[in-house]
């Protein structure tokens, strides 16, 4: 099976068509559907969704690659190489300069790896099968994760000309390839075509070399097939294969939180937060792990510093007003609980700890309102479950 | 002390992961939504929307059943499904397109006016 058959264009590019038209102002939606049409050698129509994803994001670094890579299909010299990342130049320079050129620095994560397969890539470029063979006994040897990906997709040893051309072929083209792979496995594994998904994932993996990447889709796969100690392993894998990558460590925490195992699920936060300690989501989390296990110094820390980073994210001013609240600090509670309600966040249990607040302060009549607000949200919450609890009957 | 207190020893954090894989086990899109947790109570808010239609639909079935009346089941079965989650004491939704009034969901109307338009054009249609 190749990348092209396998990703089954037409189906992935109707599902990205009606993406687009629900979300017209999201511009990795139009970026996607412009390499989906490229590949299905629609490059005008790519252009102008590139174009529109440029537009919506100007900052859109992905969508300029592509216009980019158009131009190198094409022959022409790429418009705008110069403002792109390094990564993103060499790539394009290889693509043009082919044979010969350095490897394509798709990522920086497994530099070893890349090597491997950039030897492979140039035995085939130069057709030198005998080479190309040695290449992939290298892989094998040294990379067994790569190694059964390649076999998975029909790159084995002795492999045939055609699939590892066509692989060739799509290495060159554009290592967001994977991303392509990616939504048509959402679409395999929406059909509940389990072994399709999992052949895209590894097509997308090999033509990436993304092992972080993979891991972290392959463990939703494995969440969707049901099969939990598979997703485990494969986010383990995922933070294996890069260790610095703070999206693939605090999905390895929520893994571990939901399995019960809350000083792995910490020390995988704790690596994230430490990567990233400008990204407010993170460090919301890690403040709700770190009360959860009565570390709330630490936890009122982590708080602010998601603030900090995020000055409007109302569930961590919830998250440190409901803190503060506990902790008998009305003062400084009661602000973030009321910015919280004035976001529009309402619920029995903020209006209580509303009232609460406000007669622990003296504030008799706010006391009195906040508790009418509660007793009415509560009345509100009764019905909803109950109603819930007859429905599920 | 405040209602909420005496659910101190429930883990938000596991309850959050439990919600948030609830969520992407059934195609909705968490990039789009701020998911927390506190003292057993899960607030969910942003722009509710899926990364999948269903696949044994056609695009011109979507258009047919309307984007508003996709969403709302989307929140109706969300919300049943929330509620079954042990340990959740209630779910707490601020949504910019759709939201609960009187015990009942309804669409917040200008997306709903929005993303039939954007439909319309696609299918070259003119179903306003």
């Amino acid at each position: 099976m190749t990348m092209p058959d396998a990703l089954d264009l037409a189906r992935l590019l109707g599902h990205l068509d009606v993406r687009v038209a629900l979300h017209p102002k999201y511009a990795d939606w139009r970026n996607l559907r412009g390499m989906a049409r490229a590949y299905a050698g629609k490059e005008s129509e790519a252009r102008i969704d590139f174009e529109a994803a440029l537009e919506l994001n100007p900052q859109y670094e992905a969508a300029r690659a592509n216009l980019a890579w158009l131009d190198a299909c094409n022959g022409i010299e790429p418009r705008g190489l110069d403002t792109l990342a390094p990564a993103w130049q060499t790539h394009l320079r290889f693509m043009a300069d082919l044979p010969g050129t350095q490897s394509p620095a798709v990522t920086s994560s497994n530099p070893s790896k890349l090597e491997l397969l950039d030897g492979l890539l140039h035995a085939i470029v130069v057709e030198d099968w005998i080479a190309a063979e040695a290449a992939r006994g290298r892989i094998a040897a040294q990379a067994p994760r790569l190694d059964a990906l390649m076999h998975r997709i029909g790159l084995g040893p002795r492999a045939d000309r055609a699939p590892l051309l066509e692989w060739r072929a799509v290495y060159r083209g554009n290592p967001q390839a994977m991303s392509l792979c990616q939504a048509a496995a959402e679409i395999a594994r929406a059909a509940e075509d389990f072994d399709r998904s999992a052949d895209l994932l590894a097509w997308g993996a090999v033509v990436s070399l993304d092992l972080c990447a993979y891991g972290m889709a392959m463990a939703v796969h494995w969440d969707a097939a049901g099969r939990e100690s598979e997703a485990l392993a494969m986010l383990e894998e995922a933070v294996h294969a890069d260790p610095e990558r703070p999206s693939a460590l605090a999905a390895l925490a929520h893994r571990h939180a939901v399995n019960g195992r809350h000083d792995a699920a910490i020390a995988a936060m704790e690596s994230a937060a430490a990567l990233a300690p400008r990204f407010a989501d993170v460090r919301y989390e890690l403040g709700l792990m770190y009360r959860d296990a009565e570390r709330y110094s630490d936890a009122e820390r982590e708080l602010r510093a998601a603030l900090t980073a995020q000055p409007g994210y109302v569930l961590a001013q919830l998250a440190l007003g409901t803190l503060l609240h506990e902790q008998g600090r009305d003062a400084e509670a009661l602000p973030l609980l009321q910015r919280v309600r004035s976001a529009g966040l309402r619920s029995t249990d903020v209006e209580l700890r509303l009232a609460s607040a406000h007669a622990r302060l003296g504030h008799v009549n706010h006391a009195r309102r906040a508790a009418a607000r509660a007793r009415a949200a509560a009345r509100t919450t009764t019905a909803a479950t109950s109603d819930q609890r007859t429905k599920s009957r | 002390m405040a209602a909420g207190e005496d659910a101190v020893s429930v883990q938000d954090y596991r309850l959050n992961a439990e919600v948030r894989r609830l969520l992407v086990s059934r195609w909705v899109d968490v990039g789009r939504l701020q998911i927390g947790t506190t003292s057993g109570v899960v607030y969910i808010m942003g722009v509710l929307d899926t990364t999948m239609e269903d696949p044994h639909r056609r695009v011109d079935e979507i258009v047919h059943r309307g984007t508003g009346e996709r969403v709302l089941r989307l929140a109706m079965s969300l919300e049943r499904f929330l509620r079954r989650i042990p340990d959740v004491r209630d779910v707490v939704f601020k949504l910019e397109n759709v939201h609960k009034r009187g015990g009942r969901w309804r669409v917040t109307l200008d997306s709903d006016v929005r993303a039939a338009k954007a439909i319309s054009r696609l299918t070259g249609g003119d179903r306003s």
